[in-house]
This record gives structure tokens, C-alpha cells and sequence, in this order.
């Protein structure tokens, strides 16, 4: 009985810790989706983007608005 | 879908209202862009609200609006970003080692993914407040690293302090 009592309790630890370490890379994922640095995988659309500016088709916005 | 621009109204790009030929008279630090499909989400409309509080606190550098049409074609090529729009890009133009050929330096806020109306104004103020105090920073990739890591330890321990009041519950 100690030992059916003992193995639940490391179960439940086990189970808890595995939450834990679940929780917090989903979390840091999560964090790292809304804020990023930019990477070389990133390079294609802000290359793109700053094409856009060079070629005249982004002009800076100086707020202007719909009146 | 409308043509509209999402954010303020028809895009000065296309308007033909921007005074194409006001070019800082420095050269910027930062490029800032806007990309915003249009979803009708809780973040974007918070970025619509507060689309004059950006261009007042970062008026020291270019802030460049793609319209309806251009963010969606720019998604279509980076169907990844799908939903994570609106985004706030910046390009740090003035980063240690230049424009190499790994790719353009800088970082963004992908507000889409926030679907709490104070959470994406949060984030929004937060991030603007950071490029703010950051701006003369020689190294600003790395502020955000720290900053993001950061919050990930903070994150973490918060997680710790749920789990131990979860626990206590019991």
C-alpha cells in the first residue's frame, strides 16, 4: 500500500513536471511569435519590403489621412 | 475584398497624397513598415485606433504603410505570416555589420497573434516604448534578445508560481 502510495505521488511529480517544462516552452515559443528578431530566414521579405521602398511603390507616410 | 487601406485610409503610396519628395534630411536608423491585410481582429483594429500614436512616437524615422493590396500579395509569398498580421517591422539600417548577406537586421511585432484587445495595446505600447528608449542603441537586436529572454524567465516563473498555487489548491 506504501508503495502503490509512493508511486502515485512520483507519477503525479513526473506529470507536473512534465506540465511545467510543456508550459513554459510554449510560452517561450509563444513570446518568440509575436516579438522576433529578424534571421536569415527572414531575409526575403524584408528584402522585398526595402525593394518596395527603392522602387518607389512604399513613400514614407507623413499622416495624411481620409478627411 | 476592399482596396481600402486598413490602417489610414488609401496608402499615401498610392493615393498620390504623400509628399513622395520628403526625404529625411538625416539618414534614418530605422525603416518602419506596416503590413495589415485587413483582418477584422481585436489587434488590428487596436492598431487602427492607434495608428497616429506610432507615427507621433517614432516620427524620427520613415514609416512605410502597405495598403490592403500590397500586404496580401506580400503574405500570398509568405503564406507563414498569414494571421499574424498586422505586423510592425523594423529595419535597423545602421546595424553592426550592415546589410550582409544573411539578411536585413532588425525585429518585429506580429500583433495578429495577440486576440486580446489589451494585451495587443500593451504590446503595442511596450514596443514602441522599447524602440524609443533603444533607438541610439548600438547593438538594438541584442536589447531585444536580452529583453526577450527576459521575459521568458519571467514567463517561466510564472508558471512555477501557477503550478505551486494549483497545488496548494488541493
Amino acid at each position: 500500500m506504501e508503495n502503490l502510495s509512493l508511486s502515485i505521488t512520483m507519477l503525479i511529480g513526473i506529470a507536473m513536471a512534465g506540465w511545467i517544462a510543456f508550459e513554459i516552452d510554449w510560452r517561450r515559443k509563444r513570446l518568440r511569435e509575436v516579438y522576433n528578431v529578424l534571421e536569415s530566414k527572414d531575409k526575403h521579405i524584408t528584402g522585398d519590403l526595402e525593394h518596395m521602398v527603392e522602387l518607389g511603390q512604399l513613400k514614407p507616410y507623413r499622416g495624411e489621412t481620409e478627411a | 475584398m476592399a482596396s481600402h487601406d486598413p490602417v489610414a485610409g488609401p496608402s499615401p503610396a498610392t493615393s498620390g497624397r504623400g509628399p513622395a519628395s520628403a526625404v529625411p534630411e538625416k539618414s534614418p536608423r530605422f525603416h518602419f513598415f506596416i503590413i495589415d491585410s485587413g483582418w477584422n481582429s481585436a489587434s488590428a483594429n487596436v492598431l487602427r485606433e492607434n495608428f497616429h500614436m506610432i507615427h507621433e512616437f517614432q516620427s524620427h524615422d520613415p514609416l512605410f504603410v502597405l495598403d490592403n493590396r500590397q500586404s496580401i500579395a506580400l503574405l500570398r509569398q509568405y503564406p507563414e505570416l498569414i494571421g499574424k498580421d498586422p505586423i510592425l517591422s523594423v529595419h535597423d539600417l545602421h546595424a553592426a555589420g550592415g546589410r550582409d548577406p544573411s539578411g536585413y537586421h532588425g525585429f518585429r511585432l506580429c500583433l495578429g497573434m495577440l486576440h486580446q484587445p489589451t494585451k495587443a495595446l500593451s504590446a503595442l505600447q511596450e514596443f514602441l516604448r522599447f524602440v524609443a528608449a533603444h533607438r541610439h542603441s548600438p547593438d538594438i537586436e541584442q536589447d531585444v534578445r536580452k529583453r526577450l529572454h527576459r521575459q521568458g524567465l519571467e514567463g517561466a516563473m510564472e508558471v512555477v508560481r501557477e503550478s505551486a498555487e494549483l497545488l496548494a489548491r488541493r
